[in-house]
């Protein structure tokens, strides 16, 4: 079978909202590609419409006008089952305010898309476990959510994006709430991912440490990708950011 | 060229499935103890009513068969000191059973077939309550004012019977036992057997005596001596009318104690209330002092006889109270009364809308996490089934809840307005059906409930995840 270099791909995405008489455009002719093993930082003022971006390639909403492929197939041909079955094998999610269940203990929300996905629950405990103690949270396994700390949450919903092994890893505002230690961190482990298991991962961030390790950085300007830029471009550019 | 290799999302396990929804109870346990809290009132109410039938009806039995027994020497008394009306009479021998002493003499009094007489007795019994039914506007159009067996013997006349008929073809919607016409054919005999009976029966009385004194002298003899005339007794009934007269010559002698001048004069002076013995004698049942009143009053009582008698006598009146009062409460049958059957629909519905709005509430305010869980993979399905079975987890702790408090209110009730009749024929079997029917209707109820929100929740895009307040 021969594999498509691109994984993501979308042609003049527009999205509207329409909330009674008001219409906000929030992508305006978006057209991109992504391939696979990229680490892409998505940069823009807020507002600009970075979530709604996230939402359209990540199979979370279907777009007012334009088309997203995932892995070559349209997302707009799959039934609501396919889309689940997308949702939860192929891509994973960090959302922007974690969102963890806070009925369940961390432990669980990490087992929650493995048991979507059919895995035996003692398989699915051991791998979460595994992936809790990747993000160092393995001796916080039963702590519900409101017993965690913001960053901790956050570590606890990337463990649970990486539940299933997804091939696609959707970050939104990744580490603009963690310290700079535990940033520095999740982005190593971000790293490790993209160069060791070929995780393609797309982040929206306004932090500067992740364009450092990104091979390319999406400008998102009212609803538009403004410039596409590489990281060597961007070290000219700039001159001294990472000083390495 | 697709690379992805995209196939429909697995359903998630039922155990799963429930461990969700209990986790998800559990976090929010207020919430859902507000919801088993409606359920509990609604299902108590309906069990409560549909068990206050059957515990009355219960009652009612088992007080009348006592309050029968009770009754058997005075019922025993009329027996042999007159002949019943045509009307009773019908009406005793259409209940005739086989081998009973009633059949036999039934035997003995009457002239010809036995089981012919009995069969038309129980066809003259539904004909009169036939015509007894009928409103009386169109009774009298039908058989003018004629009741009771005069209507057949009005009816054996060919000419009554030809308007009876042209009458009875312009009111379709009266239904008539089929078979009038052969039972008015054997009319005639049955008349005449009827009266053989009554004068056979009257000569038998003729030869009784004085009841109470044979009764005080020789019992066996006496009902032996009934028995040869041809007046047989059941053994059974006859202890019951033993006890019965003994009894009652207890009360007799109580209340010859009570009327002797000095206690009849002096009681309205001592207790600042109207004398009658039978109310005197029940407040001395419960009452030491005014017991050692009469004792004092009169001198030479025997106290402790005094007591017992005056004991029983109330416990009697009690039951026959009692007894009285259930029939005209559970004599009739099972409906439910049209109001009854409002209230249990109008506290259905508001526990269905109580319900919906706790559900959709919790799916409202629950809105990220379910979109989350869209985005981990969760299918359409498995969302509104997680919702649909939190809300039945609800409904059977509520409904075993609601059924026992309903259970234990109506049985608690019972006990203290009916006392111990409420558990001589306790109906367990009725009970138990009603216990899963509550079950089952709540179960119902949290189902139909949840049916909207989990629908909502269902529908509820992915996207709403990304949202931030
Ligand atoms: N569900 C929605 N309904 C209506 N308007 C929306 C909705 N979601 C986003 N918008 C609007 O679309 C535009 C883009 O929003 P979006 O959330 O994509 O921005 P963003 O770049 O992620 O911002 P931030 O950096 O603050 O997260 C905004 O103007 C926003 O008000
Ligand atoms: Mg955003």
């Amino acid at each position: 079978m021969s594999r498509s270099t691109t994984i993501i791909r979308t042609r003049a995405v527009t999205k509207h909202y329409r909330k009674g008489e008001v219409v906000t455009q929030a992508l305006r002719g978006v057209t991109c590609e992504i391939r696979r093993g990229e680490f892409i930082s998505v940069m823009g003022p807020s507002g600009s419409g970075k979530s709604t971006f996230f939402n359209v390639i990540g199979a979370l909403s279907t777009p007012t006008a334009g088309r997203v492929l995932i892995d070559e197939v349209d997302v707009a041909q799959l039934s609501n089952d396919e889309l689940a079955y997308v949702r939860c094998k192929k891509i994973g999610y960090v959302f922007q305010s974690y969102n963890l269940v806070t009925a369940m203990t961390a432990l669980e929300n990490v087992m929650t898309p493995m048991l979507f996905a059919g895995v035996i629950p003692d398989e699915a405990r051991t791998r979460g476990m595994k992936l809790l103690g990747r993000v160092g949270l393995a001796e916080k396994w039963f702590h519900q959510p409101k017993q965690l700390s913001g960053g901790q949450q956050q570590r606890v919903a990337i463990a649970r994006a990486l539940a299933n092994r997804p091939r696609i890893l959707l970050c939104d505002e990744l580490t603009a709430n963690l310290d700079l230690q535990t940033g520095e961190a999740i982005i190593q482990l971000l790293v490790e991912l993209n160069k060791q298991d070929g995780v393609t991962i797309i982040c929206a961030t306004h932090d500067y440490r992740m364009l450092d390790k990104s091979d390319r950085i999406f400008w998102i300007r009212d609803g538009v990708i403004d410039r596409i830029e590489n990281r060597a471009d961007l070290k000219i550019s700039t001159g001294t950011i990472g000083g390495l | 060229m697709p690379n992805l290799e995209v196939k429909e999302q697995l359903p998630l396990s039922f155990r799963r499935l429930l461990e969700i929804s209990l986790g998800s109870i559990v976090y929010r346990l207020l919430r859902s103890a507000v919801t088993v809290a409606i359920i509990v009132l609604a299902i108590a109410f309906l069990a409560q009513i549909m068990m206050d039938g059957f515990l009355g009806r219960a009652a009612r039995q088992a007080a009348q068969s006592r309050a029968d027994k009770l009754a058997a020497y005075s019922r025993f008394l009329r027996q042999v000191s007159s002949v019943d009306a045509d009307e009773p009479l019908v009406a005793s021998f259409a209940k005739v059973q086989p081998d009973t002493a009633a059949f036999h003499n039934l035997r003995r009094w009457g002239t010809g077939d036995t089981a012919r007489f009995i069969a038309l007795s129980r066809q003259a019994q539904v004909y009169r309550e036939f015509f007894d039914a009928i409103p009386l506007g169109r009774r009298v159009l039908l058989v003018q004012h004629q009741a009771g067996l005069a209507v057949f013997d009005w009816l054996a006349q060919p000419e009554n019977y030809q308007s009876f008929r042209e009458q009875l073809q312009r009111m379709p919607a009266l239904r008539l036992p089929a078979g009038l016409a052969e039972f008015l054919t054997d009319w005639p005999w049955y008349r005449q057997q009827l009266s053989a009976v009554k004068s056979a029966y009257a000569r038998v009385i003729a030869g009784v005596g004085d009841v109470d004194d044979q009764l005080a002298k020789q019992p066996t003899e006496f009902f032996s001596h009934l028995a040869a005339i041809g007046f047989a007794v059941d053994a059974e009934v006859q202890a019951d009318i033993l006890r019965g007269f003994e009894h009652q010559q207890r009360v007799r002698w109580a209340f010859a104690q009570l009327k002797a001048p000095p206690v009849a004069a002096g009681w309205s002076r001592q207790f600042q209330e109207p004398f009658s013995p039978g109310a005197a004698l029940v407040s001395c049942a419960g009452s030491p002092a005014r017991r050692a009143w009469v004792a004092q009053t009169l001198g030479g009582l025997d106290t402790e006889k005094f007591r017992a008698v005056a004991s029983e006598y109330r416990a009697d009146e009690r039951l026959q109270k009692t007894a009285q009062e259930l029939l005209s409460r559970y004599g009739s049958a099972n409906a439910l009364s049209e109001r009854v059957v409002w209230l249990i629909v109008v506290s259905f519905l508001v526990c269905v809308v109580g319900i919906a709005n706790a559900m959709l509430m919790s799916v409202l305010e629950r809105f990220k996490e379910i979109a989350t869980m869209k985005c981990l993979g969760a299918r359409r399905q498995t969302i509104a089934f997680l919702f649909v079975t939190e809300s039945v987890i609800v409904g059977v702790i509520g409904g075993i809840v609601g059924t026992v408090l309903g259970l234990i209110i109506v049985v608690v009730r019972h006990a203290l307005a009916y006392g111990r009749v409420t558990f001589e024929r306790f109906p367990t079997g009725d009970l138990a059906l009603t216990f899963m029917a509550c079950f089952c209707c709540s179960l119902l109820l949290a189902g139909i409930a949840a049916i909207y929100p989990a629908l909502v929740a269902a529908k509820m895009a992915p996207m709403e995840a990304m949202r931030v307040e």
